[in-house]
């Protein structure tokens, strides 16, 4: 027991200013990583990831969760073929940033009218141009990477299973890079849902499961790591009285 | 919820009149969307490709080749100056100022300039505009 309070000491003290710890440091540089080399990680190695998944934290311990890992090289191609098909479908509707002219209105007309009021989360700004890239065959969704472990939720989980999947997805993605490897969320997965065939692939809609997320892994194929800006956030203190003004703090400015 | 005047100070709080709550942003429409500036110092570029295969949205191009291109293998060799892309109407750049390309440049080329503020429904309330490295508390 003294020994394991000695190894974690370190990790455990605070002081102003001081460096980040190894924990910190990997939730600071880690970056999404959209390049992999073609040698997949081992899989004893991916074991050990999913290991770390096993002991998330979840709701009532419900642990609302399956994971499916996919290897195969030809199953990723398909699915990336599939992706890609259904969102030119997609866009050719509603993607009116890629059109000019008469066409554009119509599209945007159709647009504003169905699929932003019905998926508004779906078709906010970054999913909607990172579709429309996609359409134009500017860009790809799973990145030719090795490995994919996709997320299935369970519905009947505690409370809230889609936080769940969040919490176990971001143990993969921390223990994986603390491990040397990349890692990237790929909600774009999501897609497949449309198509019966990976419906019935992956059990995507049977009864007690639907899909969560998916996470692609690989070794990078180049260094991605580095802390980079990001906007200040305004958080809200509560420090007086019931009747007392909350005080607004930028953080980290 | 919170208010930022142009300084980005909190003064007062915000509320979303009815026809903010509901409208959706013109997507390529300057005044509705500020999209995220990236600055590319062509001096220091090397022209290695590496932020191109980095940008999330494969928003990032050059004269001779894309994303799509670099990953699945038709392009090989120096790629070019690179420039992020606008949309159809030219107005709007595809970028939303996730840096991943700035961490990916082995130079230190890029610079950004401006972050992503969408308008109206998708109006950011508690995050200021400045970009601010991760502070040690």
């Amino acid at each position: 027991m003294d020994a394991m309070n000695e190894s974690l000491s370190p990790l455990g003290v605070y002081k102003e200013g001081m460096p980040w710890n190894p924990v910190e440091k990997v939730i600071m540089e880690r970056r999404s990583v959209r390049r992999f080399k073609k040698q997949p990680p081992s899989d004893n190695l991916i074991r050990r990831i999913l290991e770390s998944a096993r002991f998330a934290p979840s709701a009532g311990n419900s642990q609302p969760w399956k994971f499916i890992v996919i290897k195969s090289p030809e199953i990723i191609a398909e699915m990336e073929r599939d992706a890609t098909r259904i969102t030119k479908l997609f866009m050719f509707f509603y993607g009116y940033t890629m059109y000019k002219g008469i066409r554009r209105l119509v599209s945007k007309i159709m647009a504003n009218f169905s699929v932003m009021r019905l998926y508004k989360n779906e078709f906010c700004t970054p999913p909607f141009f990172a579709m429309t890239q996609a359409a134009e065959d500017q860009t790809v969704y799973f990145h030719g990477a090795p490995v994919l472990i996709m997320i299935l939720q369970d519905k009947r989980g505690v409370s809230n299973p889609s936080v769940d999947v969040g919490v176990v997805g971001e143990h993969i993605v921390l223990a994986a890079h603390s491990l040397g490897l990349g890692t990237c969320w790929l909600g774009f997965a999501r897609l497949l849902t449309y198509y019966p065939k990976w419906r019935k692939k992956f059990g995507l809609g049977q009864h007690p499961y639907k899909f969560g997320n998916c996470i692609c892994l690989g070794y990078p194929a180049f260094k991605a790591d580095k802390e980079v800006p990001r906007e200040v956030q305004i958080v809200e203190w509560h420090e007086g009285s019931m009747n007392g003004i909350p005080r607004f703090e930028r953080q980290g400015e | 919820m919170v208010f930022q005047d142009s300084k980005g100070r909190v003064n007062k709080m915000k509320h979303f009149t009815l026809y903010e709550k509901y409208k959706i942003p013109t997507y390529d429409n300057p005044k509705q969307i500020q999209s995220a500036e990236i600055d590319f110092d062509y001096t220091k570029c090397n022209q290695c490709g590496l932020c191109i295969v980095a940008c999330a949205w494969g928003s990032i191009l050059t004269d001779s080749c894309n994303r799509a291109d670099i990953l699945t293998g038709k392009f090989k060799g120096k790629t070019g100056l690179p420039w992020v892309k606008r949309t159809a109407n030219d107005q709007v750049k595809i970028c939303m100022g996730c840096l991943t390309c700035m961490a990916a440049c082995p130079t230190g080329a890029i610079s950004i300039k401006k972050s992503f503020r969408p308008g109206y429904r998708l109006t950011k309330i508690c995050q200021a505009p400045e970009m601010k490295y991760p502070k040690r508390y």
